[in-house]
């Protein structure tokens, strides 16, 4: 983790004389989070389009493979276990800067997944007992985030970025917080 | 650079912390509240080297539970092996304290098992046979004086509870009980 640290403010040295300069960097971006397939084992590819210096859209798609977290929910400790994530997304750069800014984020989430809840049922004896059962949910969240971005050689973009979001339709079945968490590194063209 | 510095400091110690936290919330426990599933098997007066023995004949594999028209199959919801309560006897030292009473060795068990620590552990043990959770266990009264068996407060702040030790995913069930010939949780006697 320290390495990573470093690379990162050392990358800011490189691209921090660059400023002030006006750069042409085409208009789109293809990107892959590598913190979600460490951290939480998760795929997580996003599609930026800038509409301008100040306004990028882009939706992220994120597919959960980690086998750990699925042994986790079989086993009872998590309720829940996200199948995927559709995230389309709106962000406003805070800095005049193109090839380092920082920026915030709304974006929308549709998310599925399973969940386990208990119930209680009868057998065939006419005894009740109690057993987690699993169902499938689906939920649209809604939620922001902040993060900083910075190009290397004006063509290999990397963002942090860290957010939340709110689960509209949750009763209990989907997480009421899904979270936005990543490091992207993307190539613009 | 500073500013930098501090900002991804900042950033990079949520993202820690949500790889620790995401979903951590445990969904899989049954309270419920049944009565009388221990007995104590009080004596009118006690004598020194009599035996304060309490049971828990009771306790059923399937329980009456409330609000519901089914009984509750507690082993087929839990699989445990056994279920346990915790109390501790304690002597009065003078008009107004009491002090723990280190049961040690001064303890007989008939059914089920007991460990002693500063308090008592009895485990009611399932019988396939009987389709109960067994346990009778006594103090042995080595001294005179006055006592009182004070079980541990139960989830809901009264009585006491009876909690399975669930195995694998099977789910965890915390029964709020009450003790035949006892009023709340606490039982005072004399020892001659």
């Amino acid at each position: 983790m320290k390495k990573i640290i470093f690379l990162f403010l050392f990358s800011f040295c490189l691209v921090s004389a660059q400023d002030n300069q006006k750069f042409d960097l085409g208009k789109n971006e293809l990107k892959f989070d590598v913190f979600s397939i460490v951290a939480f084992g998760k795929v997580h590819l996003s599609y930026e389009r800038f509409l301008s210096d100040d306004f990028s859209v882009g939706v992220s798609g994120n597919f959960n493979q980690s086998k750990s977290r699925e042994e986790d929910f079989e086993l009872g400790k998590n309720r829940t276990l996200e199948d995927y994530q559709i995230i389309p997304f709106v962000r406003y750069s805070l800095s005049k800067s193109q090839i380092r800014y920082y920026f915030i984020e709304v974006f929308v989430s549709s998310n599925q997944g399973k969940y386990r809840e208990l119930e209680r049922l009868v057998d065939e004896n006419n005894n009740g007992y109690y057993e987690a059962v699993q169902k499938d949910y689906s939920d649209f969240a809604i939620g922001g985030a902040i993060g900083h971005k910075f190009y290397i050689k004006e063509k290999l973009g990397i963002d942090i970025f860290v957010g939340m979001g709110k689960n509209l339709f949750s009763s209990g079945e989907s997480p009421d917080y899904i979270s936005r968490v990543g490091i992207n590194v993307g190539y613009r063209f | 650079m500073k500013k930098s510095i501090l900002f991804y400091m900042l950033i990079l110690l949520p993202i820690l912390n949500s790889c620790s936290k995401e979903d951590e919330e445990f969904y899989n426990a049954v309270y419920t509240s049944i009565p009388n599933l221990v007995t104590l098997e009080v004596e009118s007066n006690y004598n020194v080297n009599d035996v304060l023995w309490l049971n828990t004949n009771n306790f059923s594999r399937y329980l009456n539970q409330p609000n519901q028209t089914t009984p509750l199959d507690v082993f087929k919801t839990t699989k445990s092996n056994y279920f346990v309560f915790t109390y501790r006897l304690e002597k009065k030292i003078n008009e107004v304290d009491w002090e723990n009473v280190s049961v040690g060795n001064n303890f007989v068990v008939e059914k089920g098992r007991i460990t002693t620590n500063l308090y008592i552990t009895g485990y009611a043990d399932f019988n396939s046979t009987t389709n109960q959770y067994e346990h009778r266990g006594g103090i042995k009264l080595t001294q005179p004086g006055q006592y009182r068996l004070v079980f541990f407060d139960g989830y809901n702040g009264s009585n006491f509870d009876l909690i399975s030790d669930s195995a694998n995913n099977f789910t965890f069930l915390t029964i709020n009980t009450s003790a035949v010939n006892l009023s709340g949780t606490t039982y005072n006697f004399t020892v001659n």
